[in-house]
């Protein structure tokens, strides 16, 4: 466990405490828990920052500050159902109550509950850096960032979402507490195109499922077979492990997304 | 109040040990609330009765009345000291249970730790040297005899002297 | 230093801020917020409320709440003065064995003060946070109701339970378990309250290798660390042969282990045992030690291990101490006779085989089965394989041990307090009256602290080292090193004719009992002699195997080794139904004994001797099953709106026994106090079950005395009268019985003493409430307390006490049966319990609302078993998931919407006041109801645990 708690007032606070040995720290259920994957001797607490809290509409976006617990966003009516229902994916009522929506992005888990919904709906990441100077991309070019080395001191400040998007859900776990084997999300815009998927697929990693988007742009009517087929042909390795055999993840993988175009046909036409 | 903490640091039954205590402390709360050691028993708190007594850099002392941050560079024993590696009662100890020197036993420790300063002197004491050396301590149950007998034969013991029931 | 504000009290605390608030509060003395899973954030026993929010008080940093306000559950009632929350919580029944009660509690009070008109769902979520195993979930629903009830009307509207034997005015009665208050609201209970401060610590080395000899330790680096204090390893440990399980001395289970051997059998197998002053240096010690390991090549399933030329988990040399075969030496010769074996001692012949890496088996049948086989219209035969299961109590074991002149005083969490004597005193060369065992509270058995498992190690570490020593399992260690369900491969051979008769039977089971023969007997054949004598059948046979193995070592399990048997009967018989056109139905109903039915496949079925033959006794099986067949509509289909779910019902007939006849043994000591008052003091160990509550009520009911009048002090071997424990579901029955043998006694010596103060004849004495003699005659009055007032005076005749001791060679089973309704998505494989129904004829239900829960949890559990509960080996033996949340236990997200338990009253002639054992029995069902509720649902067996999503795909051929 850490040595050293810095408790930051400002975003310049943490910000000027951050150092290699330093990680911020916001709900704590990932880095305070038995066999965290997050390991640091000094940590940054961002909850007595004020900027970072707070949920608000500001345009044609709603904001979600980046320590927003899963639970406030779940009570939020300026929150669009899909992401609430993304919050409560994570079952346990306790931990929403502390786990946030910017801890939740930046620890970019293979289980992850928010990135793929995030993916999916296209969500905007706003951090800041030693700098001090907002940036924003979207949040697959966060993952992008992330996956190849960069933005790991990086600050989320929030997360902007569209609420008219669409996102369709489907988490697969041994129980609704265990770490998901698998967690999908489908989003797309009211007429049914800008198809964006998000996976987070266990021991493998988190992804935008960009050919199987090309594929679904390509042909809407795209055949059961072509996606199982996509599936079985994922360029990710995927390991057989305790979370099942690759044959079956591939599987859930194909036949998750096959439900998921239709379930998206069948609510453009309503 | 800044300084109503201190750092003690001192040996205790042979280790080296330290401890933040309160000023006002006597060396009894400590080892009793600090260590454990219930052998150092609270019986006058003011210095008369020897029930708390432990031995100070090999002196006998009444723990009560002597200021746990004066135990600083002390070496500090209990009788907790006394037992072998396999929790086996000193010889002294055993004169005083073979001997019915223990009644309540309450103040037997302090008896016990004071017989051990008088043994350690390797001297060997008359009666009447071995009762004034004994007087710091009150006991109400044995009327003392007993536990004459047993320091007196342990000390013959440990010299080599030949006890007879006379003696 | 940390500010902040506990329970309403400005505090500063003197610690890191680094250190966990939990910590910080155990500083400020806050004990009742405690740990079940070493801050993982799962089972939520140390929920708090920050500022006024739930949150897991291990994950937060005690420099966070700097400044906060900070609310546990002390801040709630205490036991004489308990708020509506918290008694509504007793009186739902749910304060079972109650580790985190506490915590559920703060949680339910802080939900009515945020929402005082909850709903279910919001009942649902804020109970997401916490793992109850015992209880299950279904009540606290009940106990939401009552709460609202009674801040709506100042009293409860619901009916809490049904009530049962209206002559009686405490036995069947919703009467709150007697030490639920103290549990629910977080006093002194369990053994980590009684450590004292000045206690060492304990920590285990264990095995990285699951077969290996430990040919040298060099633990000089450890010693010479400041604070350790001792260091006991095979080199240096007595050599004293025993083994574990804490059942009737001589036991059916082979002695072969030492406190710590010179060969490991397991990963997490004991290596060394480390003592300390501080846990820290225990653990820095532990990383000091070196090792010096000879792999061996190990054997994890029964295949491998009767695999010809098998590497042998046992392979010194065999022992008996009666019966021993005359062909021993030769036997022995054979074996490698490694001194750092050890050796396999026998009680007596239980039919192992080690040199095959067999440790016992049982073989015997009635009637012809081939012949019966061969004349049967059809046959079904198929092969059943259960899981590796964990307990998980929520209270991980521990222990807390010390001298005190010579005695060895263990507070133990523990189901077998008298055996938990005798085996330390075994290890220690102490005699008995040397130890003093005191069972505190019990956060969890299940089983689990049936066994000695570090009564042992920790007491034996006191006596030695003369100091007070902790131990405490972490979670992982909890699965690693402790006990589990036995894996068991169950093949079923069943034979029926055209108009439903089932005309033979033949089980082979072969089970793996890990790396020590603990239960290694008698749970595999409680896979059969408590599932055959359900059929009226004439032509049964079994062939029982139990290989060692080098798995985490397996041992008693709630259900012992029925739910496996069940598992294959029950799902063999819905084929062998459907094979001969038959419903199911109908074939359970055609099948099953009833009251007066002869049990001749029991002679071969004692525990490793000659069983009992006995008739069916009290039944309610046929009860069960009809009226559950009418709940869950048997024989309509349930049709989806969405394509991909299919229905499905299933059901299975379920039975246990109530203790061990002819084995068991219980004793009471009922004692009249000088006012009158009555304390019974029993050797029972009450694990959260309520035991105690039934001791004071049957004393209550037959002394005619309120239960506020009776006290039960129970689990301590220096007050009590021995008892073999609370396993076997024998509390009710034995300890039960007990009771009431020493209630009649001390009402007959009452009735002597009052006919004596008042010159009458006892005949025409009568006790009446609430606690008086009357005479029928001259209508003379004494109260007790005038009684025993006189009696204890200076020319009285003495104190009234009056001991009982119970056994028996009666049966008394009790039956069930429990209906799944499930529905399965036959494009993803999901598998969801709809509907759950749990009928069992408990005899009389002495604590009605405590009888629902046990039932409530234990199916739960079984469906955690039978759905999600599996600890995954790699290839090394190493268990890959060791935590809660990689282990999968069923929380309440996973609980059935419809979700029932029903008593069917039946009263038994033998059990106290017609009481029958309640909750083992409720771990049988669930999966042949589930296993037979899929293939209704979409056609297909899933005929291994955990029946989980993979393996449905794959028997649909979605997968290959």
């Amino acid at each position: 466990m850490a040595d050293k708690l810095i408790i930051a007032g400002t975003i310049k606070e943490a910000l000027q405490a951050r150092c290699p040995d330093a990680v911020f720290l916001a709900g704590g259920t990932e880095i305070n828990r038995l066999n965290s994957s997050v390991a640091a001797g000094t940590l940054i607490s961002l909850k007595k920052i004020g900027k970072l809290h707070g949920i608000r509409k500001d345009g044609d976006k709603v904001w979600i500050g980046a320590c927003t617990t899963f639970q406030e966003a779940v009570e939020s009516p300026d929150v669009p159902v899909w992401f609430r229902e993304a919050c409560r994916l994570m079952a346990s009522r306790t931990k929403r109550n502390m786990a946030t929506v910017g801890g939740n992005t930046a620890i970019l888990r293979d289980d992850s509950y928010l990135v793929p919904a995030l993916l999916a709906a296209r969500a905007i990441v706003v951090y800041t850096e030693k700098s001090g100077k907002n940036e924003e991309c979207c949040v697959c070019r966060y993952l992008d960032m992330r996956k190849a080395g960069k933005l790991g001191d990086a600050l989320i400040l929030r997360i902007g979402i569209d609420p008219d998007r669409k996102v369709l859900l489907k988490r697969y776990a041994n129980t609704a507490m265990s770490h998901s084997v698998m967690n999908l999300a489908y989003g797309f815009d009211p007429d049914g195109k800008g198809i964006s998927i998000g996976a987070a697929l266990k021991n493998t990693g988190l992804f935008k499922l960009r050919s199987a988007e090309e594929l679904i742009a390509a042909d809407p009517e795209v055949s059961e077979e072509t996606i199982m087929e996509w599936a079985r042909k994922f360029e990710a390795k995927i390991p057989t492990d305790m979370f099942g055999s690759e044959e079956y993840k591939r599987y859930l993988l194909g036949t998750t997304i096959v439900k998921f175009i239709a379930d998206a046909r069948k609510e453009v036409l309503a | 109040m800044k300084d109503q903490y201190r750092l003690v640091e001192f040996n205790l039954n042979g280790k080296d040990v330290s401890c933040m205590v309160d000023c006002r402390a006597s060396l009894t709360d400590m080892l009793r609330n600090d260590y454990r050691l219930t052998s150092v028993k609270k019986g006058c708190e003011v210095g008369e009765c020897g029930a708390c007594n432990v031995l100070i850099d090999g002196e006998c002392f009444n723990s009560c009345i002597y200021l746990a941050v004066w135990a600083r560079g002390k070496k500090i024993r209990t009788l907790e000291s006394l037992l072998g590696p396999n929790g086996e009662l000193s010889d002294i100890q055993q004169a005083f249970v073979d001997e019915t020197a223990v009644q309540c036993g309450f103040c037997t420790p302090g008896f016990v730790m004071t017989a051990v300063e008088i043994l350690e002197s390797g001297k060997v004491y008359t009666d009447d040297e071995l009762r004034k050396l004994l007087s710091g301590h009150l006991c109400r149950c044995t009327g003392y005899e007993n536990i004459l007998r047993a320091v007196k034969k342990t000390m013959y013991k440990r010299n080599g002297l030949e006890w007879k029931e006379d003696n | 230093m940390i500010n902040c504000i506990i329970n309403g009290k400005k505090r500063s605390i003197d610690i890191g801020p680094c250190a966990r608030l939990r910590e910080l509060l155990l500083k400020n003395g806050n004990f009742a917020v405690r740990d079940s899973d070493d801050a993982e954030g799962f089972c939520g026993s140390d929920t708090v409320l920050l500022d006024g929010i739930p949150v897991f008080s291990n994950l937060v940093l005690a420099g966070e709440a700097e400044g906060c306000e900070i609310r546990t559950p002390d801040s709630l009632g205490n036991s004489m003065n308990l708020t509506v929350v918290q008694q509504a919580l007793i009186d739902a029944g749910v304060v079972q064995s109650a580790y985190n009660a506490p915590a559920a509690a703060l949680l339910m009070t802080w939900l009515f003060e945020t929402n005082p008109d909850p709903s279910r769902e919001d009942v649902k979520d804020v109970l997401s946070g916490i793992f109850i195993r015992d209880a299950g979930y279904e009540q606290y629903y009940l106990a939401a109701e009552l709460i609202k009830e009674k801040l709506k009307y100042g009293e409860y509207k619901t009916k809490i339970a049904p009530e049962f034997r209206p002559h009686l005015k405490s036995v069947g009665k919703n009467k709150p378990k007697i030490d639920a208050p103290q549990l629910v609201s977080g006093e002194r209970a369990f053994v980590e309250d009684y450590v004292d401060s000045d206690t060492c610590y304990m920590v285990v080395l264990r095995s990285p290798y699951a077969h290996a000899y430990v040919n040298k330790i060099d633990t000089s680096k450890a010693e010479a660390l400041p604070g350790v204090i001792k260091v006991i390893t095979a080199y240096n440990c007595p050599d004293v042969t025993y083994m574990s399980a804490g059942q009737g001395n001589p036991e059916p289970s082979p002695h072969d282990r030492k406190l710590l051997n010179k060969k490991v059998r397991h990963v997490g197998d004991r290596v060394a045992a480390i003592v300390a002053e501080t846990l820290e240096e225990a653990i820095e010690a532990r990383n000091l030690i070196e090792v010096e390991y000879e792999p061996l090549p190990a054997v994890f399933t029964v295949e491998e291990a009767m695999a010809e030329g098998a590497p042998l988990v046992h392979n010194g040399y065999v022992q008996y101490n009666a019966g021993a075969p005359a062909d021993l030496d030769e036997y022995n010769a054979k074996l490698s006779g490694d001194e750092r074996e050890g050796h396999v001692l026998y009680q007596f012949p239980l039919h192992g085989d080690i040199l095959h890496n067999v440790a016992a088996s049982n073989h015997g049948g009635i009637g012809d089965v081939d012949k019966a086989f061969a004349e049967s219209d059809a046959v079904v035969e198929a092969t059943y394989q259960t899981s590796q299961i964990q307990h998980t109590p929520l209270e991980t074991h521990i222990c807390f041990s010390k001298m005190e002149n010579g005695r060895l005083i263990i507070y133990a969490s523990t189901q077998v307090p008298y055996h938990v004597r005798r085996i330390v005193s075994w290890v220690t060369g102490l005699s008995e009256n040397k130890i003093h065992v005191i069972k505190t509270r019990v956060g969890g058995g299940y089983g689990s602290k049936q066994d000695i498992l570090v009564e042992d190690l920790t007491g034996y570490a006191s006596f030695v080292t003369g100091r007070p020593v902790l131990y405490h399992n972490t979670r992982e260690e909890e699965f690693i090193a402790n006990s589990t369900r036995h894996p068991m491969k169950v093949y079923v051979k069943m034979g029926g004719n055209k108009d439903g008769q089932i005309t033979a039977i033949y089980m082979k089971v072969d089970a793996n009992t890990g790396p020590y023969g603990n239960h290694a007997l008698t749970v595999p054949m409680n896979s059969c002699s408590k599932t055959l004598p359900l059929f009226k059948c004439d032509n049964m046979k079994y062939d029982l195997t139990i290989y060692y193995t080098n798995t985490p070592p397996a041992g008693a399990y709630q259900g012992y080794g029925t739910p496996k048997g069940t598992y294959g009967l029950m799902m063999a018989m819905r084929e062998l139904a459907d094979k001969l056109g038959v419903d199911y139905k109908d074939m359970v109903l055609k099948n099953h004994v009833e009251e007066g039915y002869m049990l001749e496949i029991l002679r071969g079925l004692g525990e490793g001797r000659e069983g009992n033959v006995v008739p069916v006794g009290s039944c309610g099986l046929r009860d069960a099953v009809l009226k559950g067949c009418d709940m869950i509509e048997w024989g309509k289909r349930v049709e989806s709106d969405d394509p991909d779910w299919k229905i499905g019902k299933g059901f299975a007939m379920i039975m246990q026994g109530s203790g061990l006849p002819g084995l068991d043994h219980a004793n009471a000591i009922t004692k009249l106090e000088m006012d009158g008052s009555v304390i019974v003091t029993s050797g029972a160990a009450d694990i959260g079950t309520g035991l105690d509550t039934i001791i004071a009520k049957v004393t209550s009911d037959i002394l005619c005395l309120p239960m506020e009048l009776i006290t039960v002090l129970s689990g301590d071997t220096d007050s009590g009268a021995f008892d073999t424990g609370s396993y076997a579901s024998s509390g009710t029955f034995f300890s039960g019985n007990a009771a009431v043998v020493a209630a009649n006694n001390l009402k007959e010596k009452i009735l002597d003493e009052a006919a004596y103060q008042l010159g009458e004849k006892v005949e025409d004495m009568e006790l009446r409430w609430p606690g008086e003699v009357h005479s029928k005659k001259t209508d003379a009055v004494l109260s007790y307390y005038q009684i025993i007032h006189t009696a204890t005076s200076g020319t009285g005749r003495g104190h009234l006490i009056a001991p009982g001791s119970f056994t028996t060679g009666a049966s008394s089973v009790p039956y069930g049966a429990h209906f799944a309704q499930v529905a399965v998505n036959i494009r993803t494989g999901e598998i969801k319990v709809q509907k759950f129904y749990a009928l069992q004829d408990a005899g009389t239900p002495i604590n009605p609302e405590a009888a629902l829960c046990q039932m409530y949890g234990a199916s739960l559990k079984s469906i955690g078993h039978s759905l999600y509960e599996n600890m995954i080996l790699d290839e090394k033996g190493v268990c890959v998931n060791a935590t809660m949340t990689d282990y999968g236990v069923p929380m309440i997200t996973e609980q059935p919407d419809d979700f029932k338990a029903v008593l069917i009253d039946v009263n038994d002639p033998d059990g106290p006041f017609g009481a029958k054992s309640i909750s083992e029995i409720a771990c049988n069902g669930a999966a042949p109801a589930i296993g037979n509720a899929i293939y209704d649902a979409c056609g297909v067996w899933l005929r291994s645990w955990p029946m989980n999503s993979e393996k449905l795909l794959r028997a649909l051929g979605k997968i290959n």
